[in-house]
């Protein structure tokens, strides 16, 4: 482990000013949620953030100018820090709530065009997304190249105006409903793997683009097999540098893997574990709960080191490989914790829900495996 | 890390470099005023904050430094006044037990340090006393942890208590003193991990070092997740602790949560460092079981692992979700 590793940090100050508005974030998402559940407009489950899709819920968000939130004004964004955001999606993710249209885009493509888009590509995209009209889909992994992204073989082809694009792309999730696509290729194959890759977004009206569903084993549609054929995509489009696409990727990913959402898919389901529990009254399980809590507690507050970190201008990819592996695995022992406490477990009841969608958590935003080798390379540099 | 959390550091590290016995620098570290940090001086302490006392309390366990600074340091704040000269108290928690009355009858095991120290403050549901190890209704029969460190039985019988009418209250001495034994732990988990890693990245089987074996690797990568994790914990709680304003419920979780991570690591990180070493850790002669022993026998000290879960778990079941997702905010 680095001498930096286990600092002990100096408490993370946050001016009270900051604590009130954080409040005040915290609060205007409860109204939101709870306003739609009293109406019953959502049912919280787990995995929201992958597969509850709702484009009105999405765009009442953006109406209180809570998507984009640490986006610059200029944009139509909120000019907040990466704790308001941490906030918000805690918050809605604690509600179960259905926010799979924007999420993606709010967690990484805007961050992603901010940090390498033109001005001009800025100008056209972001606002889009914050008024939530735009939705985003993430063209990663292919076929060949899961885990391993440098594997990337869709091949971007200059041409007069731009570029022309063909290749697969699958697991793309919310690609049969995306305005949008995030799209890494490889636009020069002479080279090393890590090298001649280039990011780009890609409007998914282009002719050439072919999605089909893949139904996952729990019987619903979320992605999807995304395959492109001679898809012109123009010039202006190019995110970044060209070739340079490895290193703007592996920064991306620490904002996909370094959020709450790696820690709370399950989190509806332990409310209902928690709610059986006080109305029973059972007393029995207490040791595990106390340790599952514990466990919850702290990765929330590696979840708020990440967001500090991030405000401070790194991109702190050790740490959120780290966070995603712990959270994970909490995710899942959310799951056994309610299968011991002995929650129904008919096809529809959340904890059913929950399990049939659990062995992804481990799989999508790289595997847990491999996070455990980014980790393990960090610790082991000389 | 502050500059002055450094300097302590380094100051400990030295420390261990010179050291003959690492059971007797506890002397030096007294002398070093590193016992009183986090006192103010004008209660006799050393100054500085709760945050460096917790950086020395780590730093002495990650050096393999055995010394009673969690008892010391822990009833020092209990009395709220840095022991006089080179004695010091040390710390026994008794929930249920009565101590309205003047004489006290009871009986402790596992005291640690209770051989050398000169009182005993004692930690019940709403009380904090303290009783003279040195008077004749106390005896004291010395045996050892499973780490081979003093703990003893003491008796008392009929001895004179005295109560703390100010300093902090029964359940914040009780949250201070699980936050020293969370940094003790893991100080001295991270000493047991760095001990590993350097033996698979230096040993070679199979014509390579261990960590080419991508299992050695892996299981290394976890020992380094779960103690940064407990890092984060102990970080949080003592942010808790710091701040007079937090509230109850929200500094007994935080507290609670240390704990508990610092003892989780602990298992998984003396298994498995274990494991990674092969039979040379299990000798006498290799300084790991210096480390491995001492992650079991923390683990449970004060109160086990398993009551602090089932305290929290009770905590939470009686208050409800809002109150849970309250006071787990970072």
């Amino acid at each position: 482990m680095t001498e930096n590793a286990l600092v002990i940090e100096p408490d993370l100050p946050v001016a009270a000013e900051a604590t009130e508005r954080l409040d005040a974030l915290r609060q205007q998402v409860r109204e939101l949620t709870g306003s739609w559940l009293a109406a019953g407009r959502y049912t919280p489950r787990s995995d929201c953030w992958l597969r509850s899709f709702d484009l009105e819920f999405s765009r009442e968000l953006a109406a209180r100018g809570l998507i984009g939130i640490t986006w610059p004004v200029e944009f139509g964004g909120g000019g907040l820090d990466a704790r308001s955001r941490l906030v918000i999606t805690e918050e809605l993710l604690r509600a179960g709530a259905p926010v799979a249209a924007h999420w993606i885009a709010d967690r990484q493509i805007g961050p992603a065009i901010l940090r390498h888009g033109s001005h001009e590509l800025q100008k056209e995209l972001l606002p889009g997304i914050i008024s939530a009209e735009f939705i985003f889909c993430l063209g990663m992994s292919e076929p060949d190249a899961g885990s391993d992204l440098a594997a990337v073989r869709t091949a971007a082809k200059k041409v007069e105006g731009g570029w022309s694009v063909s290749g697969r792309k699958i697991w793309t999730s919310v690609a049969h409903r995306a305005t949008h696509a995030y799209l890494l290729a490889r636009t020069d194959s002479t080279g090393k793997k890590h090298e001649g890759l280039s990011e780009f977004v890609v409007d998914m009206s282009t002719p050439g683009i072919e999605v089909s569903a893949i139904v996952d084993m729990s019987g619903e549609h979320h992605f999807n097999e995304v395959t492109f054929t001679d898809v012109f995509i123009p010039r202006n489009r190019l995110l970044g540098t060209e070739g340079n696409g490895w290193r703007q990727v592996v920064e991306q990913l620490s904002f996909e893997r370094g959020g709450p959402e790696r820690v709370l898919s399950t989190y509806p389901l332990l409310v209902e574990v928690l709610n059986h529990l006080r109305h029973t009254p059972d007393d029995r399980h207490d040791v595990d709960l106390g340790a599952l809590v514990a466990r919850l507690a702290t990765l929330r507050r590696q979840c708020w080191e990440i967001a500090n970190a991030m405000d401070a201008g790194r991109a702190p990819v050790v740490e959120a490989a780290s966070l995603k592996y712990l959270g994970n695995e909490f995710e899942n022992d959310v799951i056994e914790f309610a299968r011991r406490v002995g929650l129904p477990t008919s096809r529809t009841d959340p904890l059913a829900e929950a399990l049939l969608a659990s062995p992804g958590f481990t799989l999508r935003g790289g595997a847990s495996d491999v996070l455990l080798s980014i980790i393990t390379k960090s610790e082991t540099r000389p | 890390m502050s500059e002055f959390a450094r300097e302590l550091t380094d100051l400990i590290k030295g420390l261990a470099a010179d050291a003959e016995d690492t059971d007797s620098v506890w002397g030096q570290v007294r002398e070093l005023g590193l016992a009183g940090i986090g006192m103010p001086e004008d209660k006799g302490g050393s100054g500085g904050s709760l945050a460096d006392l917790m950086v020395v309390v780590r730093e002495l366990a990650r050096a393999g430094l055995s010394t009673p600074i969690v008892e010391a340091s822990t009833t020092s704040y209990a009395v709220d006044a840095a022991a006089a000269g080179d004695s010091f108290d040390t710390i026994a928690i008794a929930p249920d037990l009565d101590v309205s009355s003047k004489a006290l009858t009871a009986n402790f095991i596992q005291v640690p340090y209770a051989d050398r120290a000169s009182g005993l403050v004692i930690v019940t549901e709403s009380s904090v006393v303290t009783v003279r190890l040195a008077a004749e209704s106390a005896t004291v029969e010395s045996g050892y942890d499973i780490a081979g460190l003093p703990d003893a039985r003491v008796n008392l019988s009929g001895a004179s208590v005295a109560h703390l009418s100010s300093g902090p209250g029964a359940a914040q001495v009780i949250d201070r003193l699980a936050l020293a034994r969370s940094a003790a732990l893991l100080g001295t988990a991270w000493g047991a991990y760095e001990l590993t890693r350097k033996y698979v990245m230096a040993r070679e089987q199979f014509g390579a070092p261990l960590v080419k074996i991508p299992a050695v690797s892996s299981t290394l990568a976890q020992m380094a997740v779960r103690t940064r994790f407990a890092q984060s914990a102990l970080d949080r709680a003592t942010a808790a602790c710091k701040d007079a304003r937090t509230p109850e419920l929200q500094r007994f979780g935080a507290v609670s949560a240390a704990r508990i991570s610092a003892a989780a690591a602990a298992t998984m990180v003396a298994r498995t460092s274990h494991q990674l070493h092969g039979a040379v850790g299990i000798t006498a002669e290799y300084g790991l079981h210096r480390y491995t022993s001492k992650l079991w026998a923390l683990r449970d000290a004060d109160q086990s692992e398993f009551a602090y879960c089932r305290r929290l778990g009770a905590r939470v079941r009686d208050e409800g979700e809002i109150e849970l997702w309250e006071s787990i905010s970072a």
